[in-house]
């Protein structure tokens, strides 16, 4: 019951009542509104959904052969670059127009700042969710119909999608909390666009190549090790003959949580250190 | 009320701010006067619980800055000398934010944005965007964010800087009719006739220390010994110059016109009347018999060295 209680109150202090949450709120709203667009990101979002919509329509026209995998690596794919492209810039913004300390000065907390910024990802990390996995979840149906296995290495359907989801969530956790983490200790958005991306390489694609690189030595150990990676977890999920499928996709969501977790819990330390020692703000 | 105990803060070996005390009572402005790197902006921001004192403390209506930050940040309204203003909201949209962020209820909300955009003369921009306001427009938008939840201490760093003499002959009139209305009020600048129009009381801060402070005619009586006193009669100036000569105060007069004359005089407010009933009893018909306005720059180069951190 207590920490039942607990969690309602994290979840009030947050969310449902923290102040900060309407500017992040309204700016969504305005993002949505084409008229405040350039004309020239305008064109360039309906060459983008035609281009969409012209390949969900060949990928149903063949299910014969093509199946739903490519759409759950796009899923996790889109979500990662959505939710950085949105949140790097949260923080350093706010510093670079030089309106953090409004904030800092405001009867806040840190967790609430830092929350109310999470809540800019909410939207692209849902409309990419839904965007590649309606469509996974329809040609996976449409093969089952015409008596073919959802995916060809014969996955269960219902786990490989939940597998999908779950992985590309803990995934968001965990870049949320570097971009976020980034955005908090500099002082510039282009500064923080650098950092995120820089630590997104070396996380996902340097230390991959170098665990890679050990495979002459022992592939059970480079098997191991790249199990935090997701997209290596996503394979593992999406192939019949995978041996640590569910191992693969347990740890690389633990850890994938745990680390997002601990880096918004450093960004909360981050600001509420500037608010004593006057920081990166007061330069 | 706001006590200002002792407050120090250094960066390294560098002592921006050296044992600062004042006191303010509500309708007090507080022109805070230094150079450039003097420790304004540090002292603002340590009374705006944006940095940690080293020592010292601040006390604001009983809270105490340093052991409850956050009932006092409740109680403050800071313009830092940046506006901070979102580029994608509209004047109304902007003070909404910071009403809801300092937790002014919905259902006043409308009435509050719409009261403080009156007060600072932007009812008319209400709905356009906040980036399109022109620079002494923001500085009374960012003025307005600083109302909204209807602090009794305002934190205002450099307000007028960068304005023109229009916006800032309006600001000023503004920050004045803030103290009418009962608010402390800060204000920090190194263009000294700026304060020296609306500040009742002052605090001079060379290298980090306080040099002096206090209502603005007490710190010139206690630095310049003489006042001046401006005398006009109908006629006969050169004479009146001649009879106050030697008269129990006057230390020197000079003759400005045919009938005008100043009076270098030491002494309080009674020998100032005693001097005027003289004049008058010995038939000079007095127009004008005032003393001239405290000049807080003689006074600043008088206490400071130009020395900075």
């Amino acid at each position: 019951m207590g920490g039942h209680r607990q969690v309602r109150h994290v979840v009030r202090d947050l969310f449902t009542e923290n102040p900060c949450l309407p500017k992040s709120l309204s700016s969504f709203s305005r993002s949505l509104r084409i008229g405040t667009w350039p004309a020239s990101t305008a064109i360039v979002a309906v060459i983008i959904l035609l281009v969409y919509a012209c390949l969900v329509a060949l990928a149903v026209q063949s299910v014969t052969w093509f199946e739903p995998s490519i759409f759950l690596y796009g899923m996790l794919l889109i979500s990662i670059l959505l939710v950085a492209a949105v949140l790097y810039s949260g923080l350093a913004g706010e510093r670079e127009k030089k309106s953090l300390d409004l904030l800092l000065v405001a009867p806040v907390t840190g967790a609430q700042i830092v929350a109310a910024k999470l809540t800019k990802a909410f939207l692209p990390l849902v409309a990419s969710i839904l965007a590649l996995m309606v469509p996974a979840i329809v040609i996976g149906m449409m093969r089952i119909v015409k008596g073919q296995p959802a995916f060809i290495d014969n996955v269960n359907f219902p786990i490989a999608l939940a597998g999908a989801l779950g992985l590309t969530l803990s995934a968001n956790v965990l870049v949320a909390g570097v971009a976020v983490y980034m955005s908090a200790l500099n002082k510039t958005m282009s500064s923080a666009l650098t950092a995120t991306i820089g630590c997104l390489f070396a996380l996902y694609v340097v230390i991959a190549v170098l665990v890679s690189a050990m495979a002459p030595i022992s592939k059970d150990l480079v098997d191991t090790l790249l199990a935090y990676h997701p997209f290596v977890a996503m394979s593992s999920l999406l192939s019949q003959n995978a041996r640590f499928a569910g191992l693969s996709v347990g740890f690389s969501s633990v850890f994938h949580i745990a680390v997002g977790a601990g880096l918004l819990w450093a960004s909360v330390r981050a600001l509420e250190t500037e608010r004593k020692k006057g920081g990166r703000a007061s330069a | 009320m706001l006590e200002v105990k002792g407050l120090r803060k250094a960066f390294g070996p560098l002592v921006a701010v050296d044992n600062i005390s004042f006191t303010l009572e509500p309708g007090d402005i507080f022109g805070f006067i230094g150079s450039n790197g003097a420790g304004k902006t540090t002292t603002i921001r340590m009374l705006a619980t944006l940095l940690e004192p080293d020592s010292g403390t601040a006390i604001l209506n009983g809270r105490d800055i340093r052991v409850d930050p956050m009932s006092v940040r409740r109680q403050i309204g800071f313009m830092p000398d940046d506006f901070g203003i979102y580029d994608d909201v509209k004047v109304w949209e902007y003070l909404d934010f910071f009403a809801t962020v300092y937790r002014v209820p919905k259902v006043e909300r409308q009435s509050v944005i719409d009261n403080v955009l009156e007060l600072v003369d932007l009812t008319a921009k209400r709905d356009a965007m906040a980036t399109s306001l022109s620079r002494g427009m923001r500085q009374r938008l960012s003025l307005a964010r600083c109302l909204v939840h209807d602090p009794s201490l305002l934190l205002l760093d450099e307000p007028a800087s960068g304005l023109d003499p229009r916006a800032r002959a309006e600001l000023k009139e503004l920050i004045a009719e803030l103290g009418r209305m009962g608010k402390m009020i800060i204000v920090s600048s190194h263009i000294l006739p700026e304060l020296a129009d609306f500040c009742n009381t002052v605090g001079i801060i060379e290298r980090g220390k306080m040099v002096t402070h206090g209502r603005v005619e007490d710190i010139v009586r206690s630095i310049q010994q003489t006042r001046i006193l401006h005398v006009k009669v109908i006629e006969g100036a050169s004479e009146a110059s001649m009879f106050l000569h030697g008269k129990e105060g006057v230390a020197a007069t000079n003759l400005t016109g045919s009938t005008t004359l100043t009076v270098e005089f030491v002494g309080d407010g009674d020998m100032q009347a005693d001097l005027l009933g003289v004049l008058v009893s010995e038939g000079y018909r007095v127009i004008e018999f005032r003393e001239e306005a405290a000049n807080l720059e003689d006074v600043f180069l008088q206490v400071t060295t130009g020395a900075v951190n």
